[in-house]
């Protein structure tokens, strides 16, 4: 089923969580990822893990991390998968370590940051060309930490016109 | 603005159409769906695209079909086609015929998203561009191999390697040839319309790689009159090839995995950071793993650069390709200098297929340089290439072996005397006392 999400690691991003997303919860899966793990690649199929999660509420986003690296259908690898507007999404800290291994924090800050990515898909936010801003496309992990965590003036703008 | 960028995706597996859709809604793009070939002409009609990607396998109507019919209707419409492994030469034919891309299954992501968005950013410059390629194209360098080569492998490795975006190592002895397969991965890759920047890190002493590699702001030391943008910035959306990496002084080597961690570079002498986006191609004939046990060459670094590894055969390795290869130097070379030259003796190609060829690609394109030279009308045969007379078999003494060995050597280096000693362990008054000794005479 792939590695394990590492301790303390979705209390820490959850306790930093911006606006509009402060007050959020932590729940259990609920889902057996053995279900969605392909054996052969190794790895946990996103879009059926995404097809799995109880279905979206009006007033509630959800949002799956975990610690399994995904794919997604065609494509080798995802960080994360999220319907489009569809208040529901994954995401994985696999690829989101520090490379050499020796800041941990790095991980952290990173799956935060990539959280606030998905979260906004999921409200219909798609890719920003700010390159600070979380919803902009970062191809490397080490790109995400180029980015914060807060959404930039117009990404926010479009939430606000949007009624969140 | 992204969503002015309307996306046609073409595939027969629901699956891949669904999610690529997907993907590209994410960023911004209008997307649409086809599942046959016929089911995209009909919503062409209905409604332009400005990408389309094509499944280049599909019941019915096929994507190179799709492709040809496509160019008639929408001829500014970007076509890209989706292949598997398997078929990339048939993608490579669909290119020919006027498709901006390929793409191989399984996708990754980077390769995906950077494709779409260099196409959808060329896309006003679309005209502009089309020439470039047939350019680029035309420049390609060629691998001459025969069929059941090592090389094959070589070849499969180059479009594997080609379509992802990490950094490759490319390792083997001098001459063989390694920066033309550096060419050919930027050429075959998605950066094939961004610039391929090369440094030669043997040739170049510490500060002068610096200055080259990340460049250096006015003034930044005694002689830095002008700013001046480094290798590595004018490689932005390209190829980096780093020839002779393992020459490549420590210090530097910290700096450049700096550069690489962090995808940008600060001039020297300069306090802005410049983002970067480069792959990185090394070569080298150095055995790097030997160099860091004698902490020559530093372990991440070498982590970092060799993420793939092309091992490229020596010429001795692939014999059959002798034939071919000095088929193709002696007609560049008769096309260059103008000469009627009617092909090898059979000995002259005999013994050119079996000699060791130290020097490999090069030293054979040097030797057929010099024997077209040499050579006045008729065919080549083994008096052009000197190195091939060994001692006669009835003379065993070791001064008739040495003399031999010293011709052998001396052509292989090209009559350049400075060369020849470094290669024959001697210095040069002692490689001129020998050259007397034996009366050897650089032929003329
Ligand atoms: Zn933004
Ligand atoms: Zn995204």
């Amino acid at each position: 089923m792939g590695p394990k999400l590492p301790d303390g690691l979705a209390r820490w991003v959850l306790e930093h969580l911006p606006y509009p997303f402060i007050g959020s919860t932590i729940v259990p899966l609920g889902v057996d990822l053995g279900e969605c793990h392909d054996r052969h690649r190794n790895q946990v199929d996103a879009g059926s893990l995404l097809q799995e999660l109880p279905p979206p509420s009006d007033d509630l986003l959800k949002m799956a991390l975990v610690g399994a690296d995904l794919f997604y259908s065609v494509m080798t690898y995802v960080f994360g998968l999220t319907e489009l507007g569809g208040r529901r999404g994954v995401l994985s800290c696999y690829r989101l370590r520090d490379e050499l291994g020796t800041r941990p924090e790095i991980l952290l800050q990173r799956t935060l940051v990539e959280t606030v990515h998905e979260l906004g898909h999921s409200l219909g936010l798609v890719h920003c060309v700010v390159g600070e801003c979380p919803m902009h496309r970062t191809l490397w992990a080490e790109g995400i930490d180029t980015k914060k965590e807060t959404y930039c003036p117009s990404c926010l703008a479009t939430l606000v016109k949007n009624g969140h | 603005m992204g969503s002015a960028v309307r996306m046609l995706i073409v595939d027969d597996e629901r699956h891949v159409r669904t999610s690529l859709a997907a993907w590209f809604r994410d960023e911004g793009f209008d997307v649409e769906t086809a599942a046959s070939g016929k089911e995209a002409l009909l919503q062409l009609g209905d409604r332009a695209a400005d990408i389309l990607l094509v499944d280049i396998k599909m019941p019915g109507m096929d994507g190179i079909e799709l492709q040809q019919r496509v160019r008639k209707l929408a001829p500014d419409a970007t076509v890209i086609i989706m292949t598997a492994h398997a078929a990339v030469e048939t993608a490579i034919q669909a290119l020919k015929d006027g498709a901006y891309d390929y793409i191989t299954k399984p996708f990754d992501p980077e390769d995906v998203s950077r494709l779409v968005r260099k196409a959808a950013e060329r896309y006003s410059l679309l005209s502009e561009n089309r020439t470039l390629r047939e350019r680029l194209e035309a420049a390609e360098p060629r691998l001459v191999a025969s069929k059941g080569s090592p090389m094959d492998a070589v070849v499969e490795q180059i479009n594997q390697v080609a379509v992802t975006d990490t950094s490759v190592l490319i390792t083997g002895e001098s001459g063989t040839g390694k920066e033309i397969i550096a060419r050919l991965i930027h050429a075959r890759s998605q950066r094939r319309f961004g610039p391929m920047v090369v440094v030669n890190c043997g040739a170049l002493n510490e500060g002068v790689l610096e200055s080259e590699l990340f460049g250096h702001e006015k003034g930044a030391f005694t002689g830095a009159a002008g700013r001046r943008r480094g290798k590595i910035e004018l490689a932005n959306e390209g190829t980096l090839f780093l020839d002779e990496v393992g020459d490549i002084p420590a210090k530097v080597q910290v700096d450049l995995l700096r550069v690489l961690q962090e995808k940008s570079v600060v001039r020297v002498g300069g306090n802005m950071s410049l983002s970067v986006d480069f792959r990185l191609v090394a070569a080298t004939h150095r055995d790097l793993e030997a160099e860091m046990q004698q902490e020559r060459f530093r372990q991440d670094f070498y982590f970092r650069i060799n993420v793939l590894n092309i091992e490229v055969p020596a010429l001795r390795d692939r014999p059959a390709d002798i034939p071919l290869l000095a088929e193709h130097f002696l007609q560049q070379f008769t096309q260059q200098m103008n000469r009627r030259i009617a092909g090898f003796t059979d000995e002259a190609l005999g013994g050119l297929c079996s000699y060791r060829w130290p020097g490999n690609v090069r030293e054979l394109q040097n030797a057929i340089e010099r024997g077209v030279v040499l050579c006045r009308g008729g065919k080549l045969g083994v008096q052009h290439f000197p190195f091939l007379s060994a001692p006669a078999p009835d003379d065993q003494s070791l001064s008739s072996m040495e003399a031999a060995h010293v011709r052998r050597v001396l052509a292989a280096q090209g009559y350049n005397i400075s060369h020849t000693a470094a290669a024959l362990g001697i210095d040069r008054a002692t490689l001129y006392a020998k050259l007397k000794k034996y009366k050897i005479e650089r032929p003329t």
